[in-house]
C-alpha cells in the first residue's frame, strides 16, 4: 500500500535569501527520515513559497516492511540436558520471547554456540514515524539566521503560523512551537484574503492554492516573471538588462508575481548608467532597459505581489518611490563632483584602512611604490604615468556620498568622477576596475594599468594581514583574503604577466613592515602557502589534476603564468612510458636520500675518480651534459623539451638500479653515488617534482 | 488626509487594541525605540501595550530644507506588544486599512530587514513593510536588548509618518503636506530643519559637544552606580544623540566612531542589566 505525504509550514515572509536552501534541505530531511526507516517512496519535491515551505512525497509506503531480528539468548552447552531436554535457562529464555522451545534455533558466533529466536517484527505504520520525524525534520534544518517570537523559544526563520501535514488524506499531528498540525492552508494574504481551505490531497492543495492566487513553485513563479520582463521590455521597444541574481530574488520574494512598467524623468539619464542601475537594483529591486543600442531608457520594471488590476495605481507610487531616490542619487553626483578627487587624497588620511594598518592614505602610498615596481618589472615606462596617478586617487571615492551610499559601486564612481574631471583615460579606467574579479564570474581589469593597480591593492591587502598573522580559517575569511589571492593570480594569469609573486610579496611587506608582527620569512611562507592553496583550486577548476599541479608546485609557484606552462607540459608528458618509469625512479631516488638523510636539495661534490662501475660513470656523464640543456630548456619556457631530456635518461637511470647497489660498505664510494642521485634529483626538479606523479 | 489626523486614527487604532497611549520622550533621539517606554519595557517578563508619537532627530539626515524627501527629523509613530501576539501582522494590516489604504489596490510586501540599534546593544528579526515600493513601517520582533535576551518577544512597529502621509497624498515634497486645514507641514518644520542642518554641519561647537559627551557618560556611570537608572538611561540618550551631532558636524574619525558607540553601548547594556537585576552589581547602593 502506498499513499501521498504532504507537509507546508506556513510562516511569516521568510527572507528570500534563505527560502531556496531552507526549501532543500527540508526536502532532504524528509527523504532522509523515510529512507532511515525504510519507507519507500515513488517521488519527492520540495515547493516554496516567502510564506511556505512544502514538500510533497508520493507513493509512499504506509508501513516499513516486516523484518526479522535475532534475538540470542543463552550458551548452547548449557542450554539443554545430558538427555537433549531444555534446561531452566532454555526454558526461561522461551518463556520471555513468548514462544515454545521449539521455536529456537542455534547460531554459531565467533563467542562460541548459542541459543537464540528469530523473531519477526511487523513494519510500523508510516503514519506514526512521520508524526515523530517530521518536527525532527524541521528542528534539524540548519538555519543561517533564526530568531523567537513567543514564550516556547522555538527557534525558526520568521515566526511559523500554520502547519498543513497530511498522510493518506488524514492528518500527522505534529506540534512546532505552539502550532499544531492541521488540514488547512491559506490563500494569498492580500488578493485572496488569506481564505482558508481545507484540503485532501496535493492536487486538491495545489488547485486550491492557485484559486487563492498562490504559485507555490518558485521555477514557476520566475520563469513567469521572466517571460513578463521580457514582454514589458519588448512592449517598451527596448531590452532587458539581464539580472540573474535579482531575477531569483524577486522569484522569491512573492505568491503571486506581475511586473509593472514605469518611467522615470529622462533628466536624470546624465546620471551614468552604473549608477542608475545600482539605484533600481539595490534600493528598488527593479529591472532596467536599454534601447536597441544598448543606451539606458528613463524606464524600470518592478515586480510586485499582485496582480494587473490596479497596476496604474502601483505604478505611480512605484514611480514616485524612483524618483525620490534619483534625485539623491543625483543630488550625490552633483555634491560629490565639487570636490575633486585629487582634493579627497587628503580626506583618506581620516579614514582608517584596517586596525593596526594605518589609514587609507597610507594604504595608498603602499599601493602606488607597488605598482612603480610592477610597471618596472613587466617594462613599460609607458604605463608609469597613469598607474601612479590610479594608485594615488584609487580609494578618494570612498570619501564620496555615492559610494557611502552604494558601497558596491567603489572603484566604479572613482572611475566615472576621474572621467569627469579629466583624468587620463587609462587612469580613470584602471580606478574603475581596480577592485576587480570580485567574484568568480567577473572578468579582469581591461587594461594593464588597471591589472596593476589591481594586483598591488590586493597583495598590500595579503602582507598586510599575514604580516599580523590574520590568517582565514575554515569557513571564516572576515577580510576575504581569499578573494584577494585568487583574483591576484587571475590577473596574472589572464594578462600573461611573468612576476615573481615572492619578490612582489617582499616589496609588499617593506611598505607594511613597520605595523608587522611576523618577520619577512614568517610572512612569506604563510603567503606561498596560502598562494599553492588558491593556485591548487584554479587549476583543479581548470582541469588539471591533482598530482600534475602538486609536481608542479613544489617547485614553481612563485610565477602561475610559468606554473601553467610546465602543467601544460606534464599533462601532455604524463602518458609516455618513459616518461611514467621516470617518475618511479625518481620516487626511489627521493626515498634512498631519504632514508641516507640527505637534503634532496643540498647540493653534494661528485668525485667522478670514486665511482667503482660503468653504470655510475654513464649515468654521471649524461646529467652532466644534460643538467645544463634542460636549464637552458626551461629558461626558454621549453618544457616539453626539458621533459623529453629527461625522459631519455631512462636507460641509464635503469642500468644504474639494475647493477649497483647505493649503499655501499665503503662510506666514500656511497656517498659518492648518494651525491651522483642527488645531482640527477635536483636536474630533474628544475622542471617539477615528477615523484608527486601517481603513475599507476 | 492631514498628517495631524493620520497619527490620531492609528493612536486610536492601537488604544482599542489596548495599547497605553503614551507621549514622546522629552529627551533627544534618533528613534522612537530609545523611548525608555520601549527600551525598558522590553526588559523582563510583565505584558505590556503602549504606543506614542515619537519625534526622532537624525542630525546627519539634515537637508536644509532642500530636499523634498529628507529631515533630520522626522515623526514615528512606535508600537510596542508584549508578548508579541500571533495576529500581528493582520493587526498591523487592519491598521493600515484604518488610514485609508485600499490593500487590494497596492502592492505590498515584507521584505527581510534586521533591524539593529549598536548603541542599544539591541536587534531584532523582522521586515521593512513595502507599499508599493516604499518602506512605509520597520516590524520587529525584539530578540536582544540591552545586550539581555528578551523573553518574552516583543513585536515593534514603526511608522514612518512622513512618508505614509505622502503616499496617502500622493505628494512628492514632504513640505507640501498639510498638517491641519490651514496649516502646513513647511509652516511647522522648515525654519527647524534649515537653522538645525545650519547648526549640525556647520555650527555646533565640537570642543563643547566632545566635553559633553564626556561628561555625560560620566554622569549616567555615577547613576548607574548609585542605582538610578531611569536617571541614568537619560544621559545615556544625551550621549548617544551628543555622538550624533558630532558625527553629522564630521568631527568623528573612524576608530573614534566605533569606539564612542561602544561607550554608549556599555551604558545602554549596564543600565539594563541593573533595571532587571539590581543585585548584579556589587557597588548596588541599595536603593535600585
Amino acid at each position: 500500500m502506498v499513499a501521498e505525504f504532504l507537509l507546508e509550514i506556513g510562516c511569516e515572509e521568510i527572507p528570500a535569501r534563505f527560502l531556496p536552501g531552507a526549501s532543500q534541505q527540508l526536502k532532504q530531511n524528509i527523504q532522509q527520515a523515510l529512507s532511515v526507516h525504510s519507507l519507500g517512496f515513488d517521488e519527492i519535491e520540495a515547493y516554496s513559497t516567502p510564506r511556505r515551505l512544502i514538500v510533497h512525497a508520493s507513493g509512499v509506503a504506509t508501513t516499513q516492511p516486516a523484518r526479522s531480528e535475532e534475538v540470542t539468548g543463552p550458551p548452547w552447552a548449557i542450554a539443554f540436558d545430558r538427555d537433549g531436554h531444555p534446561t531452566a535457562a532454555a526454558l526461561g529464555f522461551a518463556r520471555k520471547n513468548q514462544v515454545g522451545v521449539e521455536a529456537l534455533s542455534q547460531v554459531k558466533t565467533k563467542k562460541g554456540s548459542y541459543l537464540a529466536y528469530r523473531k519477526q517484527v511487523p513494519g510500523r505504520g508510516a503514519d506514526g514515524i512521520l508524526a515523530e520525524e517530521v518536527p525532527n525534520a524541521i528542528k534539524g534544518l540548519e538555519l543561517p539566521k533564526s530568531m523567537r517570537w513567543e514564550s516556547s523559544q522555538f527557534l525558526f526563520l520568521r515566526p511559523i503560523r500554520w502547519i498543513l501535514c497530511l498522510f493518506d488524506g488524514q492528518v500527522v499531528p505534529v506540534q512546532l512551537a505552539s502550532v499544531r498540525s492541521g488540514d488547512r492552508t491559506y490563500g494569498h494574504r492580500i488578493l485572496a484574503g488569506n481564505r482558508q481551505a481545507v484540503v485532501t490531497n496535493f492536487a486538491d492543495y495545489r488547485q486550491r492554492l492557485q484559486d487563492s492566487d498562490v504559485e507555490i513553485d518558485s521555477m514557476k513563479r520566475l520563469s513567469r516573471i521572466q517571460a513578463d520582463l521580457e514582454a514589458a521590455a519588448l512592449g517598451e521597444g527596448g531590452h532587458l538588462v539581464e539580472d540573474r541574481k535579482l531575477l531569483q530574488t524577486v522569484s522569491h520574494l512573492s505568491e503571486h508575481p506581475s511586473v509593472v512598467c514605469g518611467d522615470f524623468d529622462s533628466s536624470f539619464l546624465k546620471l551614468p548608467a552604473e549608477v542608475l542601475i545600482t539605484v533600481m537594483r539595490e534600493h528598488q529591486k527593479y529591472f532596467s532597459l536599454q534601447d536597441p543600442g544598448g543606451k539606458l531608457l528613463p524606464k524600470f520594471l518592478a515586480v510586485v505581489d499582485s496582480d494587473g488590476a490596479f497596476s496604474r495605481q502601483i505604478q505611480a507610487g512605484h514611480e514616485r518611490v524612483l524618483r525620490a531616490r534619483l534625485s539623491d542619487a543625483a543630488f550625490f553626483w552633483e555634491s560629490d563632483l565639487k570636490v575633486s578627487l585629487k582634493d579627497r587624497i587628503d580626506l583618506l588620511k581620516k579614514i582608517t584602512y584596517q586596525r593596526n594598518l594605518g589609514t587609507l592614505f597610507h594604504k595608498t602610498r603602499r599601493i602606488k611604490a607597488l605598482s612603480k615596481f610592477m610597471v618596472k618589472s613587466i617594462r613599460h615606462p609607458e604605463l608609469l604615468a597613469p598607474v601612479e596617478q590610479a594608485a594615488e586617487l584609487c580609494k578618494t571615492d570612498l570619501t564620496t556620498e555615492m559610494v557611502r551610499e552604494f558601497s558596491n559601486l567603489q572603484g566604479v564612481i572613482g572611475g566615472l568622477y576621474g572621467r569627469v574631471q579629466g583624468l587620463e583615460p587609462a587612469a580613470s579606467e584602471a580606478i574603475y576596475d581596480h577592485y576587480l574579479p570580485v567574484a568568480s564570474e567577473d572578468s579582469v581589469p581591461r587594461g594593464l594599468a588597471g591589472a596593476i593597480v589591481a594586483m598591488a591593492d590586493k597583495l598590500d591587502t595579503l602582507a598586510g594581514a599575514f604580516c599580523l598573522g590574520l590568517v582565514p580559517t575554515g569557513s571564516r575569511d572576515p577580510l576575504g583574503l581569499r578573494r584577494q589571492a585568487m583574483g591576484l593570480i587571475r590577473i596574472l594569469l589572464e594578462k600573461e604577466l611573468d612576476l615573481s609573486c615572492e619578490r612582489m610579496l617582499g616589496k609588499a611587506y617593506e611598505g607594511v613592515r613597520r605595523f608587522a608582527d611576523r618577520s619577512l620569512e614568517e610572512t612569506s611562507l604563510i603567503f606561498r602557502n596560502f598562494l599553492k592553496d588558491r593556485m591548487r583550486f584554479l587549476f583543479r577548476e581548470q582541469g588539471f589534476r591533482y598530482d600534475e599541479i602538486n609536481a608542479v608546485l613544489e617547485v614553481c609557484w612563485d610565477n602561475p603564468v610559468e606554473s601553467r606552462r610546465r602543467l601544460g607540459a606534464i599533462a601532455g608528458m604524463r602518458e609516455s612510458s618513459d616518461f611514467r618509469s621516470l617518475a618511479t625512479s625518481f620516487k626511489r631516488i627521493k626515498n634512498i636520500l631519504l632514508k641516507a638523510e640527505i637534503d634532496p636539495r643540498a647540493v653534494c661534490s661528485i668525485d667522478p675518480a670514486r665511482f667503482t662501475t660503468p653504470e655510475e660513470g654513464l649515468l654521471h656523464a649524461q646529467v652532466v651534459s644534460l643538467d645544463r640543456g634542460i636549464s637552458k630548456a626551461v629558461g626558454a619556457g621549453r618544457h616539453e623539451a626539458a621533459l623529453g631530456m629527461m625522459a631519455s635518461l631512462r636507460p641509464a637511470v635503469d642500468s644504474f638500479f639494475d647493477r649497483v647497489l647505493v649503499m655501499d660498505e665503503d662510506p666514500g664510494v656511497r656517498r659518492n653515488r648518494l651525491a651522483l642521485l642527488a645531482f640527477l634529483l635536483q636536474t630533474f626538479l628544475k622542471v617539477a617534482d615528477v615523484s608527486e606523479m601517481v603513475t599507476t | 488626509m492631514w498628517f495631524q489626523q493620520l497619527f490620531m486614527e492609528l493612536l486610536t487604532f492601537w488604544a482599542k487594541q489596548g495599547c497605553v497611549i503614551h507621549l514622546p520622550y522629552d529627551v533627544e533621539k534618533g528613534a522612537g525605540t530609545m523611548n525608555p517606554e520601549t527600551f525598558f519595557r522590553v526588559l523582563g517578563p510583565d505584558p505590556y501595550r503602549v504606543a506614542y508619537l515619537e519625534p526622532s532627530r537624525r542630525p546627519a539626515d539634515g537637508r536644509y530644507g532642500e530636499n523634498p524627501n529628507r529631515v533630520q527629523k522626522h515623526h514615528q509613530l512606535q508600537v510596542v506588544l508584549k508578548p508579541s501576539p500571533p495576529e500581528v501582522q493582520s493587526l498591523y494590516l487592519q491598521s493600515l486599512e484604518k488610514i485609508g489604504i485600499d490593500l487590494r489596490g497596492h502592492d505590498i510586501r515584507f521584505e527581510e530587514d534586521n533591524w539593529e540599534s549598536p548603541t542599544l546593544g539591541a536587534w531584532g528579526a523582522g521586515w521593512q513593510v513595502l507599499l508599493d515600493g516604499l518602506e512605509i513601517t520597520q516590524f520587529t520582533y525584539f530578540q536582544q536588548a540591552g545586550g539581555l535576551e528578551l523573553n518574552p518577544v516583543s513585536v515593534e512597529l514603526t511608522y514612518g509618518l512622513e512618508r505614509i502621509a505622502m503616499f496617502l497624498s500622493h505628494m512628492s515634497d514632504v513640505f507640501d503636506l498639510e498638517w491641519n486645514a490651514s496649516v502646513g507641514y513647511r509652516d511647522l518644520r522648515h525654519a527647524d530643519e534649515v537653522q538645525f542642518s545650519r547648526y549640525n554641519f556647520e555650527s555646533a561647537d565640537i570642543d563643547l559637544h566632545f566635553g559633553w559627551f564626556n561628561d555625560y557618560e560620566k554622569e549616567a556611570d555615577r547613576l548607574i552606580k548609585e542605582g538610578l537608572i531611569l536617571p541614568a538611561y537619560d544621559y545615556c540618550l544625551k550621549c548617544s544623540h551628543t555622538f550624533n551631532v558630532l558625527d553629522a558636524r564630521g568631527a568623528i574619525s573612524v576608530s573614534e566612531r566605533t569606539q564612542m558607540i561602544q561607550r554608549v553601548r556599555a551604558l545602554a547594556c549596564r543600565i539594563a542589566r541593573r533595571y532587571l537585576n539590581g543585585e548584579d552589581h556589587p557597588w548596588n547602593s541599595g536603593t535600585g
